[in-house]
């Protein structure tokens, strides 16, 4: 059926929206990702077309800058924090999902409300602690912190899982005579292994990600990518090739397993909110 | 399940998180409390210095030093100070001398008008450190607040009304802001108005001249503001796409065959299904504003545009004060709490409606 002329107005005022929408959400990453090919002297000009060059990504990786261990402080940082939060937060998880008892709701609530915490609350005792353990600039500090917030939301994130589940389905194990750590292992982890891996993608995100606790406790051997890119000011100014290209290192990591698990991310991110 | 197994699945979770939140917490009160000095004591300092003719003269000088224990390290003091700590970080003494300081004429004696008054209190408030942050703080939350909520269900409202196949795509480009990495996020705008980058230039090469966005307080918290709307739209964007597909169609059907328009069923079905959600983006968003922290450091802004967890992380580390910090970031948890109290009493009450 041809479209009126009032609704082909509408129809294009629709993709207008689109257009400028997009535009606005994805053209700063656009750009950072244009100056990360760009030499030098391009870097400040407006050009789209140029040749481009992958020498930002080598000299990061150079002295003076040596991005490597950096990167490897990041991987083994947000590698280890999911491998202690989310073993620990599933069980939480199938427990609080399955035992009943008076004051369940305040108990979640408040493993919600963990999450309001300003990470520099947070931060301020760990770094007197970790300063007298001299545990200051090391991965182990970063992991410790990490966990009081990828913990609790791994907490709140899984429950929401197993709660979908019904609790009959495990009734048939438990007459056959399984504990409840052989339930969980045999019958419903297999069935919310899509939440558990969504919870560690958000884990390893949110670890990743992390910035404040990073710059405050550590300086040299510990340093993550996320502060290695605010050592990038130099007397020079911030070299904005070199600073684009970290930003890419940081940025492939997030798109990629994000892109992977798209279907499962958002579901995720919209767990709790819509029931 | 019983208790045992109960206690022995949530044991590790939660006694990470008791000690990894709750004992910082109760740490960080006492902190705030107290204060640490290096006990030191006066002792005579006898010095010599050689005169002519082999005569010297010995002075006697008093002087503080510190006091070391068995081991040679300075002996520390620790004692309660009462409120101490927050009235050097509120400065409240400051707050009623800026509020009760006569403006009623300038210098050189003419009258003032209103706007110059407040002008003047406003300029003398925020100039202490700790009201000039909680203003931007505040300021940022209220005002991004707002237009997440318009933009992301304009948004999930546009995404919504496409063809199934190009939804999915979309969607992921319009996450991409809210997954970045904060720190990249907020130098990927500071980038784009830096002067001479690229929307200087462009503005430049259309005849508006140099403009300079990163100059004064103004445009530097616009910036800011930008960033967190661009940060934070995707997130209200994409629970509240969810939320729309739970939407009962055959009300929205019924509401067609009686004839309302668009604007109607999206007033009157739409919007009053979303209002949960609407609240959850708030909570959500106003914690997370109320933390802001990257933009505050990667634009350089504190002295135009400061954030109280940016002013805590400052006393940390730039004045070497854990006390003082202590108690900045315990009034920052006060801010959080009160802002969130109705959110928060709303969200449980639903919790216990589901259960």
């Amino acid at each position: 059926m041809a479209m009126t002329r009032d609704e082909k107005f509408w129809e294009g005022m629709r993709w207008a929206g689109f257009g400028a929408t997009f535009l606005f959400m994805a053209f700063p990453i656009f750009w950072m990702i244009l100056t990360s090919f760009k030499v030098a002297r391009d870097a400040y000009s407006t050009k789209v077309f140029f040749s481009p060059t992958l020498n930002n990504f080598i000299s990061i990786f150079q002295d003076p800058y040596n991005f490597g261990p950096l990167l490897f402080n990041s991987v083994v940082v947000s590698f280890s924090t999911v491998a202690v939060a989310i073993p620990a937060a599933t069980c939480a998880a199938y427990a609080f999902s399955r035992y009943q008892f008076k004051g369940k709701n305040a108990l979640m609530v408040s493993v919600l409300s963990s999450q309001f915490v300003p990470p520099v609350v947070v931060v301020l005792p760990f770094f007197i602690l970790f300063k007298n353990l001299h545990l200051l600039d090391t991965r182990l500090a970063l992991v410790i912190l990490n966990l009081s917030f990828v913990l609790p939301f791994a907490v709140w994130m899984i429950k929401g899982f197993i709660d979908a589940l019904p609790p009959d389905i495990e009734s048939a194990a438990v007459v056959d005579g399984c504990n409840r750590f052989q339930v969980l292992r045999h019958i419903t982890l297999p069935l919310i292994m899509p939440g558990v891996v969504t919870s560690a993608v958000f884990g390893f995100i949110q670890s990743w990600n992390e910035f404040l606790f990073a710059l405050i406790l550590t300086n040299q051997k510990a340093v993550t990518l996320t502060v290695g890119l605010m050592g990038l000011h130099t007397d020079k100014g911030i070299l904005w090739e070199h600073m684009a290209a970290a930003s890419m290192l940081i940025m492939i990591p997030i798109f990629a397993i994000s892109f992977t698990i798209r279907e499962y991310f958002i579901s995720g991110l919209t767990m709790g909110a819509v029931k | 399940m019983k208790i045992k197994t109960f206690l022995a699945f949530v044991g590790p979770s939660v006694l990470a998180m008791v000690g990894l939140i709750a004992v910082p917490l109760i740490g960080v009160v006492y902190l705030s409390f107290h204060s640490s000095y290096v006990k030191t004591e006066i002792v005579e300092v006898k010095s010599s210095v050689p005169l002519f003719g082999g005569l010297t003269k010995t002075t006697v000088e008093k002087v503080p030093q510190p006091v070391l224990d068995e081991n040679g390290e300075p002996v520390k003091v620790w004692e309660y100070v009462g409120g101490r700590n927050f009235d050097t970080v509120a400065d409240p003494g400051g707050l009623v001398a800026a509020v009760s300081k006569d403006r009623s004429t300038t210098e050189d004696g003419q009258p003032t008008s209103f706007r110059q008054r407040m002008d003047g209190l406003y300029r003398d408030v925020t100039d202490i450190d700790f009201w000039g942050a909680l203003e931007f703080t505040l300021l940022y939350a209220f005002i991004t607040t707002p237009c997440i909520l318009v933009l992301g269900f304009l948004l999930a409202v546009l995404v919504n009304s496409v063809v199934q196949w190009i939804r999915g795509p979309l969607i992921f480009a319009t996450l991409l802001p809210f997954i970045i990495t904060p720190v990249v996020g907020s130098l990927s705008i500071y980038w784009l108005f830096l002067d001479n980058a690229l929307v200087a230039s462009l503005l430049e090469q259309f005849g508006a001249g140099k403009i300079y966005f990163l100059k004064d307080a103004i445009s530097i918290r616009t910036l800011i503001v930008l960033y967190g709307v661009w940060h934070v739209t995707p997130f209200a964007f994409v629970i509240l796409y969810a939320g729309l597909q739970t939407v009962p169609q055959d009300a929205l059907q019924a509401a067609m065959v009686d004839g309302a328009t668009y604007w109607q069923r999206i007033r009157y079905i739409i919007i009053p299904h979303l209002r949960a959600l609407f609240s959850f983006i708030i909570l959500i968003h106003l914690m997370d504003a109320y933390r802001i922290f990257e933009p505050v450091l990667v634009f350089g802004s504190n002295l135009f545009a400061n954030s109280l967890q940016y002013l805590t992380y400052y006393i940390l580390n730039f004045e070497d004060n854990y006390y003082k910090a202590a108690a900045s970031a315990i009034l920052t948890v006060i801010g959080i709490c009160i802002l969130l109290l109705p959110v928060l009493r709303r969200t449980y009450r639903e919790q216990k409606g589901v259960a």
